[in-house]
């Protein structure tokens, strides 16, 4: 996708990596799921906290008062604070939210966050939040930092997606045509781009509205049986099944 | 496009819109932001036109004593207004197409998308118009119902199990239960926008020239994703947080000072520095809207163009 940023770090073994940044909009969903889970676990706790009040005389005497809102502030810092270290400690810089919208926290060398960073990050939370200065921060500088970020040395990335991980249905009628293709067909002729193209036809096909299935199978069949010179192909054969052939001869001919 | 081992399926993510959304809009500010200033301008130009034509109004009866003449200025001024509305919603429209255009790698210039969108132009007015009533029904309907709820409930919950007002934990949870109906018949509010959100795209891109048709197909193509578009939609909001709240402070402060100040002991130094942060929020807010109308309608575009390669495979080419 041209339009997330990317961002190349060398790990201490002076590998380089190339990332693909999580982007505000990630960050942004994350955030939003995060703060639900907070607050929540906080009311969760004000409510037993309250409970406690109710139900203990002692703890309502006056020389408890104060030792009572110090508590009570140590324990929303402590659950502000506690839940992203924990869980980016724990999670290796993942925490609910990140881990739904599938980023994560890393040292700008690559390397798996430690709980210094994640207590750092943690720490000027409340100062990237305060008038929303971090959106502006992750937004026009080109490593999507925010001032926590900065300090703690950290970057956001997307784990990457890899192909293993989407499951494509292939019919069993599919096996038998490839193995007549890569006799007939000339498959050298696709590019790798091609075959991407395939994957994601096949991949987002169940999804495709009906009327959608059958004219874009049609025009990707027709496009890539030209591209192979068997144009003319038997007009008996189901454009759908061609395309899951064709993608399969590929991938046995140049993918192992 | 889109070819790349990180993106094996070629659809975007909720979070991918809305960072998309930032990207192409910063790539292509000062384009999209001269289409804003057009349309704001459109929209000073009606403010103009109708001050104009009741000095006209009143001039002509000044003179003629008679009522009679208000009605050929009435009509002037609604079919003046009319027309500057819809020039309005057009240029909304071709920001949509501007950035539509760039995602499918057949760029346009400001000039080309304006002389294609404008024989459409009253559709888009029309378009506009029936977006905005089927909102406001559906505000108005799940208001009412969510007042009667509310009712029913404090009912139950004072009266009902006898518990009384005074009692502090009933008032705790009324008011618990109110805070998150509310939160609720937002999101609902949101999912039903959600419908209609990408509205504009098909009149501004598709060969159509009908609103309604324009508007059945936004309903069609979000149907199955109408939670997701509605998610992306919360999204992008806050991520304009920082521009509107920066838009609206200065008025709502000015609001709170001259509230609170009101009254015979009223300072008529704080009433002054009201007036000011006020009149200064006016334009705040006017500016705020320049800037983050674009944005919309840039995340608009992309939102569409991922719903039609979802449902219709558009960008699937060899």
């Amino acid at each position: 996708m041209k339009f997330l940023n990317r961002v190349k770090s060398q790990t201490p073994e002076s590998v380089e990596l190339e990332f693909i940044l999580a982007g505000i909009g990630n960050r942004t969903l994350a955030l939003i799921i995060d703060y639900l889970i907070w607050s929540f676990t906080l009311f969760l706790l004000l409510m037993v906290w309250a409970f406690l009040y109710a139900q203990v005389p002692w703890l309502q005497s006056n020389s408890a008062r104060l030792w009572l809102s110090a508590i009570q502030l140590l324990m929303v810092f402590a659950v502000y604070i506690g839940y992203f270290v924990l869980f980016e400690t724990l999670w290796r810089g993942q925490t609910p939210g990140k881990r739904h919208v599938k980023i994560r926290v890393i040292r700008d060398d690559g390397r798996n966050v430690g709980i210094q960073q994640s207590i750092l990050r943690a720490l000027l939370r409340p100062i990237d939040d305060l008038f929303c200065l971090g959106i502006l921060f992750i937004i026009f500088t080109p490593q999507e930092k925010r001032l926590g970020d900065w300090v703690a040395g950290t970057i956001l990335i997307q784990e990457g997606q890899t192909v293993a991980n989407q499951k494509i249905g292939l019919s069993p009628a599919a096996t038998d045509l490839a193995s007549q293709l890569i006799e007939t067909g000339h498959l050298a002729a696709l590019t790798p781009d091609d075959f991407a193209t395939m994957r994601k036809y096949l991949y987002r096909y169940p999804a495709l509205d009906p009327a959608a299935k059958i004219q874009v199978s049609d025009r990707l069949a027709r496009q890539i049986l030209a591209k192979i010179e068997l144009a003319d192909r038997p007009p008996s054969l189901d454009a759908h099944l061609t395309i899951e052939a064709v993608f399969l001869a590929y991938q046995q001919q140049f993918r192992g | 496009m889109m070819k790349n081992n990180a993106d094996p399926v070629g659809t975007l993510s909720i979070g991918n819109v809305v960072t998309t959304g930032t990207t192409l809009y910063k790539s292509n500010f000062k384009r999209y932001l001269q289409v804003s200033l057009r349309a704001t301008a459109w929209v000073v130009a009606i403010v103009a036109a109708s001050v104009g034509f009741l000095f006209v109004g009143v001039a002509l009866y000044g003179i003629t004593k008679s009522w009679l003449l208000s009605i050929p200025v009435i009509l002037g001024w609604v079919a003046v207004t009319f027309y500057f509305l819809a020039k309005y919603s057009t240029d909304r429209a071709v920001i949509c197409r501007l950035a539509y255009q760039e995602l499918a790698d057949a760029p346009e210039t400001v000039q080309d998308a304006t002389r294609q969108l404008l024989p459409r132009m009253w559709g888009f007015l029309r378009l506009s118009w029936l977006v905005s009533l089927y909102l406001f029904l559906v505000a108005l309907i799940s208001y009412i119902g969510l007042a009667i709820v509310i009712s029913i409930l404090i009912a139950i919950l004072t009266y009902g199990l006898n518990l009384g007002t005074g009692n502090i934990a009933v008032s705790f949870a009324i008011g618990l239960l109110v805070v998150v109906l509310i939160l609720l018949w937002f999101a609902l509010l949101i999912r039903y926008y959600a419908y209609w959100f990408v509205a504009e795209l098909p009149l501004a891109i598709e060969s159509t020239t009908s609103a309604n048709f324009s508007i059945s197909r936004s309903r069609q193509l979000s149907a199955i994703a109408a939670n997701k578009v509605a998610a992306i939609i919360a999204v992008a909001f806050l991520v304009t947080a920082p521009i509107n709240l920066l838009g609206n402070v200065p008025s709502f402060i000015g609001q709170i000072m001259t509230t609170s100040q009101s009254g015979p002991f009223a300072n008529p130094s704080t009433q002054a520095i009201a007036s000011l942060l006020m009149l200064g929020g006016f334009f705040l807010g006017l500016l705020a809207e320049l800037i983050v109308m674009p944005f919309w309608q840039v995340i608009k575009a992309i939102v569409y163009y991922d719903l039609r390669n979802r449902r219709e495979g558009s960008d699937l080419n060899i």
